[in-house]
């Protein structure tokens, strides 16, 4: 017996990581009946009668997609084979579990979302792939590397979505990464599929819903990348008037820096989106911010806060040519001065605020419940 | 299990005998391995296993049931040597449960899957203990090349990493579940070739597999699902295996009592054996027969039972073509594919062979003749040479027997057919002047001196003799023709004047060729 060390304890942190039971979590439930549900019912009913394509980390219960599903915006076929959803995991175990649970006809993707997107070519993958690694010895490294490119290949053909949850659960901005991290170039790079890729009946989305949810927490984020946030809005504070009055109407008139060490959870979410925002109209969309919630979370005794955006896009230029983001976080070259001033004035909802509520917690857990059971149902239906 | 600890890594050790299988290539199929990991959950007294495939990537491959689960102690056993070992015994020959016959042997199964995947992940919920683990498994790459230079005098060898950690017990999760998640790239590179999505339902999977000349017009992922749908302890579809017939229902009663069920990627399976596997292809009732074959022997002191059929049709070969020869299962579970050669039959029949197709179960015995990959034999076994035996004499004394006496009586319904073909032709030409529709005889010789004369007619009885010596143009057509035109000819000479009789042969003649 050896003990365990190295990459080892990272799978066995992965397998013993603490997990929130989305199955009775009202908090988690409040988001998706007022967040999720509402643009996708839209959503849904502007695209009829084409199918909805749901793309999500949903979790191992994945309620998300049996609450979509009861909404009739996500449908089975005879055989009980849910149509158009595609989802991305990284544990094998958890990504086995939500196989046989949503039993999707689609593919799932086994990896982290991030290395699967922004997978680029490097010397040792050019010119090859998994199924054709080309001669000599394939080391464990190179094959791991081009069973991504290959989810890579296969997800970028999954694209385009009309509805994309990326429901995190770490930080957008994690300390280790550069100031733009995997996740949000990720993130960037997802919004510029959905610009290029055709639909599999030759056509292209003109909207979709982003759903993002990540932890808001300034103990394990990245300064540097705070830091240029800050820069941000302290450069737009001083270009565009409007957006300086929106924002001291509602933040005051103390500094950026000032605001993001007392009241990070709320400041995160506005310069964030706000970026998001921007660097969403260079590509073609118009994004609108269509709901904000925050909530508090307990880990190891300790309270830590996430943050869930609800953000829709509307096409308003064509697909550019060259898809290549670059992720710097400057000044968007469209005007998007209305949407940004949008974003500043979307107000937050404390989700956990929210449910303390006993009439709201009823309702959510009455939903949730009705979730449950008709995941019940649906599962006992369709037994196989 | 207090006294294992939360985690543990180690090598995967297996026995030198064991390597040595491993060395020579466990399995040849990936049905072979699938089949291996169904039989543990059969055995396990699970009622449900669901394989996914995750099509179209086919780069995760998961077999999770809802059995008992595998005990850590027992995993960690198999990691420690006793792969391969013949410990099935141990824990009795039937299933605690459900009473199931033992049909696998865990560490066979595990090792199966290692034959399609780099890596996998196994996560036991144990059901009895409330005890859960999940682990990895590693097997080192490039394992045969590390076993051709391998010390020969070790008595253990390693052949990979595991790592595991124990995990809270859920109740919903009780069962097992094997994750393979870096697959081989040949069985990718297979899987994705030509790709076709399974249908909704079993009927439409299994009218379509019906009508293939053989399962290589299949795409690899539809033949793996027929072969693994072949394999499994599963009740036969729709009435099988013979339409409209009732083959050993018994068996097919012990099947759906065993309420197993398996579905790949939401496809439910049941055995594809029905014969003849199309409605159209029926044929004539007269033309097909069962042989029935029962086993209650005694060989070297240990019994060997079962029972099973050899399915024939005269003179029509089977399709798809994987169903000609017989299937050996050993509790029901199916050992290999159909072998065409039935166990090395010693007498080339030729095509006939191709019209027979027959399933022999086990129930008891030949199980120790299994090879360590439980998908062939030890053709020296007492107990395989006996059923080789058992095949070959029913195959002798039944199907042959039946094939000669069914292509004897077809050739002899052909004749008459043909006979009665003829008939009804003679008498649509010649009604007007034999409307009792003539008899016509065959006569070997007319003798001397109307030896040359082809036919003759006696109109006022409508009889027409034929003289089968008289010089008939070989071809069955030319006969006919040739033959009619006589009986004009005859006919024509009925009439009082030579002007009568070429105007009646004339049109008859004209009606003969309209």
């Amino acid at each position: 017996v050896k003990p365990l060390d190295g990459e080892e304890s990272s799978w066995k942190a992965l397998v013993q990581s603490d997990r929130v039971d989305y199955d009775r979590d009202p908090i988690k439930h409040y988001i998706r009946v007022h967040g999720w549900l509402p643009p996708s019912t839209a959503c849904a009913a502007s695209i009829a009668p084409r199918r909805v394509r749901y793309f999500t980390f949903c979790a191992a219960n994945a309620v998300d997609v049996f609450m979509l599903e009861q909404a009739g915006i996500l449908q089975r076929d005879a055989n009980g084979r849910l149509r158009g959803t595609f989802f991305c995991e990284a544990d094998a175990e958890a990504f086995e579990e939500i196989v046989q649970l949503i039993r999707s006809a689609d593919q799932g993707f086994l990896g982290r979302f991030e290395d699967i997107v922004l997978f680029d070519d490097s010397p040792s993958t050019f010119n090859r792939t998994y199924t054709d690694p080309g001669p000599g010895k394939i080391t464990e490294r190179l094959r791991e590397r081009l069973r991504i490119k290959d989810l890579h290949e296969k997800m970028r053909a999954a694209f385009p979505f009309d509805l994309i949850n990326l429901d995190a659960t770490g930080t957008l901005l994690p300390p280790n990464q550069g100031a733009a991290s995997d996740l949000v170039k990720a993130i960037m790079r997802v919004i510029a599929w959905q610009g290029e890729a055709l639909l599999p009946n030759g056509g292209r989305i003109d909207q979709f819903s982003l759903f993002l949810t990540a932890e808001v927490d300034n103990s394990a984020l990245n300064y540097n990348a705070i830091g240029q946030l800050i820069s941000l809005v302290n450069c737009n504070l001083e270009q565009m008037s409007g957006f300086r009055d929106c924002w001291e109407r509602k933040f005051g008139a103390s500094s950026v820096d000032e605001l993001a060490r007392a009241r990070f959870p709320e400041f995160f979410p506005v310069a964030f989106v706000k970026a998001v925002v921007e660097n969403s109209s260079r590509l073609g969309w118009d994004v609108a911010s269509d709901g904000r919630f925050l909530y508090r979370r307990m880990r190891r005794g300790a309270t830590y806060r996430m943050m869930s955006e609800v953000l829709t896009f509307h096409r308003v230029a064509p697909a550019p040519v060259n898809s290549l983001f670059d992720p710097t976080w400057g000044i968007s070259s469209v005007n998007s001065t209305k949407r940004v001033i949008e974003v500043v004035q979307r107000a937050a909802v404390w989700a956990d605020d929210a449910v303390s509520i006993e009439a709201e917690a009823g309702r959510v857990g009455r939903h949730l419940r009705g979730v449950r059971e008709f995941r019940e149902n649906v599962l006992t239906r369709f037994d196989v | 299990m207090d006294d294992i600890p939360d985690a543990e890594s180690g090598e995967i050790k297996v026995s030198s005998k064991t390597l040595g299988h491993i060395s020579a290539g466990l399995y040849r199929s990936t049905s072979g391995a699938l089949k291996e990991l169904i039989s543990n959950a059969f055995d396990a007294d699970a009622d449900r296993v669901r394989i996914s495939m995750n099509p179209p990537g086919f780069d995760v491959v998961s077999v999770a049931d809802n059995g008992t689960g595998i005990h850590l102690q027992k995993f960690l056993a198999l990691m420690n040597g006793q792969i391969g070992d013949s410990d099935k015994r141990v824990h009795g020959t039937v299933s605690p449960a459900k009473q199931r016959p033992i049909i696998g042997r865990i560490g066979i199964g595990l090792l199966a899957i290692s034959q399609i995947c780099h890596s996998f992940e196994i996560v036991s919920h144990h059901k009895s203990t409330k005890t859960a683990f999940r682990a990895r498994v590693q097997l080192i790459d490039y394992l045969r090349e590390r076993i051709d230079v391998a010390e020969t005098n070790k008595e253990t060898y390693d052949i990979g990493r595991f790592q595991m950690h124990k995990i809270d017990y859920n109740e919903r999760m009780a069962g097992t579940r094997i994750i393979a998640t870096e697959l081989r790239r040949v069985f990718v590179e297979r899987f994705r070739q030509d790709y076709r999505p399974l249908p909704e339902g079993f009927d439409e999977f299994y009218s379509e597999v019906a009508q293939v000349k053989s399962l290589r017009d299949l795409c690899e992922y539809w033949r793996t699902t027929w072969q693994i749908a072949l394999a499994a302890p599963l009740p036969y579809y729709d009435g099988g295996p013979v339409r409209g017939h009732v083959v050993d229902p018994e068996r097919q009663q012990k099947l759906l009592a065993y309420d197993f069920k398996v579905a790949i990627d939401l496809l439910p399976l049941q055995r594809p054996v029905l014969l003849p596997p199309l409605e159209s292809d029926q044929p004539p009732i007269e033309d097909t027969s069962i042989a029935h074959i029962s086993i209650h022997q005694e060989v070297d002191g240990t019994p060997l039972l079962g029972s099973g059929y050899l399915y024939s049709q005269g003179g029509k070969s089977i399709y798809p073509a994987e169903l000609r020869g017989v299937l050996v299962r050993i509790k029901n579970v199916a050992i290999g594919q159909y072998d065409r050669n039935f166990l090395d039959y010693p007498i080339n029949e030729g095509p006939r062979i191709g019209w027979v197709s027959g399933e022999l179960s086990i129930d008891d015995g030949l199980e120790d003749a299994l090879n360590i990959d439980r998908d062939s034999f030890n053709e020296t076994h007492p107990h395989y040479l006996t059923v080789q035996k058992i095949v070959h004499t029913a195959f002798d004394e039944q199907v042959k027997r039946w094939i000669f006496t069914n292509a004897k009586a077809r050739r002899q319904r052909k004749s008459e057919s043909l006979a009665d073909t003829k008939r009804l032709r003679v008498q649509e030409l010649f009604s007007d002047l034999m409307p009792d529709g003539p008899i016509i005889d065959h006569v070997p010789s007319f003798g001397e001196p109307d030896r040359d004369i082809p036919v003759k007619v006696d109109a006022d009885v409508s009889r027409i003799a034929v003289n089968d010596a008289a010089g008939w143009p070989r071809a069955r057509d030319q006969r006919d023709l040739a033959e009619q035109i006589a009986i004009a000819f005859e006919l024509a000479l009925e009439e009082p004047d030579l002007v009568e009789a070429r105007r009646r042969f004339y049109s008859l003649w004209k009606h003969i060729f309209s």
